[in-house]
């Protein structure tokens, strides 16, 4: 028995080695139940640190938080109701699942990497461009291409059929530096620019390793066959190279930390060099930067904080689940839905946020669900969705979103922070949005409550659902229902309107509990 | 880092109650006298932004060439600083000369106008790896006053273009400008209107149903801050609080100009670009630190064509506005307290073109300094009599606008932090001292 072990244990070490392809039979005991080993390296963190984790969250905070993190959007009135009735044990697992097959996952999961791809000015300008990076990103989620073809794919594009990343390249102006500068941050998890000018201080980056790795796009060149048509292209040709700041030397094209030069490309397409470490289980740093990025998509903060400065001045929380993250997305060849369902299925994904006491345990050590604000994009799709209701027609809807994301742009704010200032608040209170999400001829939400078979109770708790993704509780049902009833000239469609308002308003319904 | 004074409520009711004493004014007038008590007493100082989209010509402004044939057919005139020659479209400022400081030595890299107004405005050139915030955004974070009820920096009519170079960058948008629009254009009779965006609420939702709504929230907000009082979730309840005690104080009726007399209205131009100058007046008096006026919506200065009938009109606004602004902040004792600077993207070529106009020119053009803490009545820097090139004092966007921080009290060094964890100053240039009280 000891032997076999053994043998079992060796044969999994050795598959992080190996072509994972060899090694479909033999997935180690490291990951039979990750989602319980990622509660343990937790617990264990815990008990050495006394924290007392928050309880277990309700069904409507889950669905709630699995809805925005997942879908992008808070949980339709009607799959929220049929979700709480349902009183089978699996029901959360089967939710992450239907979720993270579903076309709003695909899209949410675009509408993040195109935040991370493009500085927001650009994405302004240049919707036609940034748009086709969009539909780029969403046909990849959708296929969920895996996580090292789809870097690589995105790192060698070029010519009309992928046209889509053309825009990462254009808007930095083909430039190496700071090409090197953006993919290293974004996919390696690592400031290399801060070597651009001295050797790092923290890391053990060196100037020559950062100009080395410029050097991977110093051939860039914008293809002039594919200017007409709207879309971008871009292409490699040899002949331009990188020079060492105030000097001659040339610099050739080499892994950051490595001696020798990489192995030749019949074309010498560098791109492509660069890649095959880049995005491979050989580079320490990519998928180690991936699982840390999913880790504080659902967390609100990653396990290294923030997410594309994992040097050593900034340790990580918990070193060995990251490591355990990063080898379990390795050992599943990439398969970025599969690691963000087993983060999902974990017990610390799903403790509620609350805490009842005046101590809430520190946001590193994830005892307690981190509360994050909403993006632009996630709060006005839910108020699209649940209140509007297409009251509206599409076309205004659509050009209240643009300005609604317009003047609440927060590019690069974390997701623990309110990033929103007197403008934003102002524009939240008093803006067209919230004039027709609380206007009684607008408002799908109000209009849907003329029917007669609704009560003021009734009424009150689709608001709640609507807005908040929660029925109200005994003491706001309370005031709400005093608010309906009270003395005054106000029709009841106001009422219901100056209810939308307070709730649309609150901070509840800007967060992700 | 400039720490903003504190105001304690005792003293600016001492300070109200003096000055209602002494005058005799009424309760309301008290009231507002208090807001500009608390706001503009002791140290509090601003900063005036007036910008000149499209590029100003210089030298049918400031840096006038009379006797060489690039100078075009406008005539010089003195100033009330022996020496120092202006447009004879410029009469007003020309009485304040000994005011304002020329800058005639500016000279930049940047000939395209989005990327020009980038430089101007934040220093920086496009598209480097750290977000640069506007200089307006940097120094209103620097000078606010906490206790003020109003935004801290206000954009009057900023226009459509290059809104990017208003962005606060790696501030947040916690530091954005509040804009100020225009709305159409000015009827013969009347001024142009300046509207704040979101102001007011609904024209249906009345005082007393506001007010009933706010209740409400108040309730569902502490219940939920009681469990959940994580930062983010305290941020959003602090910011709508200070929204909410804007939106119910008397501190933003300084948006409503027509408190104004006509007299005080006519003075300062009806258009929007005068009208925005009064503006700046009323924030200024309730102790709004930084605020910026456009003149030129969508690239007015731009005069590649026609040049000397547009810059003669553009002159009459820009006098009007800007002189009539000065006399009334000096009036009030806050002149002192109040750094101007003119500027836009670049200047325009001292040769004519066929067209009668001048196009783009970043190697030699000039800005203005004028207010609290700049020694006025000179000229710093020159041109060549053909205006083609600096022969004297050659400044870059960098020493503009260290120069400006330094006129306001705010030592230009002072850092921010930026994306990453790393240390940006507000201006890496050097203040000239020359220009300095």
């Amino acid at each position: 028995m000891k032997r076999l072990l053994f043998v079992h244990t060796a044969l999994a070490v050795l598959c992080l080695f190996a072509d994972v392809a060899r090694c479909d039979q033999v997935t180690g005991d490291r990951f039979v139940d990750p989602s319980a080993a990622i509660d343990r390296y937790l617990a264990e963190s815990w008990r050495q640190a006394s924290i007392e984790p928050s309880a277990r969250s309700g069904d409507a905070e889950f669905c709630r938080r699995v809805w925005l993190d997942l879908a992008g959007v808070a949980p339709p009135v009607w799959r929220l109701r049929t979700f709480l009735a349902d009183p089978a044990p699996d029901k959360r697992d089967r939710l992450i699942d239907s979720l993270l097959e579903s076309t709003r996952f695909a899209n949410h999961m675009a509408d993040r990497w195109n935040a991370f791809l493009l500085p927001a000015e650009t994405a302004e300008q240049n919707r036609q461009n940034a748009a086709e990076l969009q539909t780029w990103l969403r046909q990849q989620f959708l296929k969920n291409t895996p996580y090292d073809h789809l870097v690589g794919r995105f790192l060698t594009a070029g010519g009309k059929s992928d046209r889509g990343p053309a825009i990462f390249y254009t808007s930095r102006n083909l430039e190496p530096v700071k090409l090197a500068a953006a993919t290293s941050r974004l996919f390696l998890g690592v400031q290399l620019e801060c070597a651009q000018c001295h050797d790092h201080p923290y890391a053990r980056w060196t100037q020559d390793d950062f100009w080395s790795f410029a050097a991977f796009f110093a051939q860039l060149r914008l293809s002039d066959s594919d200017m007409r048509g709207g879309g971008q292209a871009i292409e490699d040709r040899s002949g331009t190279e990188v020079l060492f700041p105030e000097s001659d030397r040339v610099m050739s094209p080499r892994y950051p930390g490595a001696s020798s030069p990489p192995e030749a490309d019949p074309t010498d397409f560098r791109r492509r060099q660069l890649t095959i470490w880049l995005a491979s289980r050989n580079n320490p740093y990519f998928a180690r930067a991936a699982a840390n990025r999913v880790w504080a998509h659902l967390f609100g903060r990653g396990i290294v904080d923030p997410v594309d400065a994992m040097d050593s001045s900034h340790p990580p929380s918990h070193p060995e689940l990251l490591q355990f993250l990063a080898d379990y997305l390795v050992e599943q060849r990439f398969d970025l839905r599969a690691l963000y369902r087993v983060v999902a299925n974990s017990d610390a994904y799903q403790r509620s946020s609350e805490t009842r006491d005046a101590t809430r345990p520190p946001a590193d050590s994830f005892a307690a669900m981190n509360i994050k604000t909403l993006s632009a994009s996630q709060y006005f799709d839910s108020l699209r969705q649940n209140v509007l209701m297409g009251g509206q027609n599409a076309g205004g809807t659509q050009m209240a979103r643009t300005e609604f994301l317009r003047r609440m742009d927060a590019a690069d704010a974390d997701s623990t922070d309110f990033p929103h200032g007197v403008v934003q608040v102002l524009g939240m209170m008093n803006g067209p949005e919230m004039l027709a999400a609380t206007a009684e001829q607008q408002s799908g939400l109000i209009a849907s409550m003329d029917a007669p078979f609704f009560d003021d109770a009734d009424r009150i708790e689709m608001l709640f659902l609507a807005c908040l993704s929660r029925p109200p509780t005994d003491d706001e049902r309370h005031q709400f229902l005093a608010y309906l009833n009270e003395e005054t000239q106000q029709s009841a469609a106001s009422r219901l309107s100056d209810l939308t308002w307070i709730l649309l308003n609150t901070a509840e319904c800007f967060v992700c509990p | 880092m400039l720490q903003p004074p504190v105001f304690t409520r005792r003293q600016s009711i001492a300070a109200a109650v003096s000055i209602g004493g002494a005058i005799g004014i009424s309760p309301l007038m008290q009231s507002i006298a208090a807001v500009a008590a608390e706001a503009s007493a002791d140290d509090q100082r601003h900063c005036v932004l007036l910008w000149m989209s499209g590029g100003p010509s210089q030298i049918d402004t400031f840096d006038m060439k009379p006797k060489h044939n690039n100078g075009g057919s406008f005539k010089e005139i003195s100033t009330a600083a022996p020496g120092l020659r202006f447009s004879e479209h410029l009469p007003g400022l020309a009485a304040q000369a000994d005011r304002l400081a020329i800058l005639r030595g500016m000279s930049t890299k940047e000939g395209d106008h989005e990327r020009g107004t980038t430089v101007m405005r934040t220093g920086h050139a496009i598209g480097g790896p750290v977000r640069y915030p506007a200089i307006g955004c940097s120094l209103s974070k620097s000078l606010r006053n906490p206790a003020s009820k109003l935004p801290h920096y206000v954009t009057i009519a900023p226009g459509p273009f290059a809104r990017s170079s208003l962005s606060p960058g790696f501030l947040g948008p916690k530091f954005a400008a509040t804009s100020v629009s225009a709305s159409g254009p000015p009827g013969n009779d009347s001024f142009a209107p300046l509207r704040v965006d979101h102001l007011q609420p609904h024209p249906m939702v009345d005082a007393p149903r506001f007010e009933r709504r706010l209740a409400l929230w108040e309730s569902m907000q502490s219940t939920f801050l009681q469990t959940r009082g994580t930062p983010n979730v305290v941020a959003h309840d602090t910011v709508y609080r200070s929204a909410i005690d804007m939106l119910g104080s008397d501190a933003k009726d300084a948006f409503d100009l027509t408190e104004e007399s006509e007299v005080v209205r006519q003075a300062y131009g009806r258009g929007t670009f005068g009208q925005g100058c009064l503006m700046a007046r009323r924030l200024i008096e309730r102790g709004v630190p930084l605020v910026e006026v456009t003149l030129g919506d969508g690239l007015g200065w731009d005069t590649h064509a026609n040049n000397f009938d547009q810059v003669k009109q553009l002159s009459e606004q820009l006098d009007a506005g800007w002189s009539t602004l000065m006399t009334e902040l000096a009036d009030r004792g806050l002149l002192e307290k109040t750094t101007i600077l003119w500027a836009g993207e670049f200047g325009r070529t001292p040769a004519i073109n066929s067209n009668g106009g001048r196009d783009h020119f970043p190697q030699a053009f000039s800005c203005v300094l004028a207010g609290g803490g700049i020694a006025g009545g000179q000229a710093y820097g020159a041109t060549s009599a053909d205006g083609m090139e600096v022969t004297d004092g050659k400044i870059n966007q960098h020493d503009l606008l260290a120069t400006l921080c330094a006129a306001l009290g705010v030592d230009p060094a002072s850092e921010n932090i930026a994306e990453g964890g790393r240390p940006i100053a507000i201006s890496e240039g050097s203040p000239i001292r020359q220009v300095l009280l």
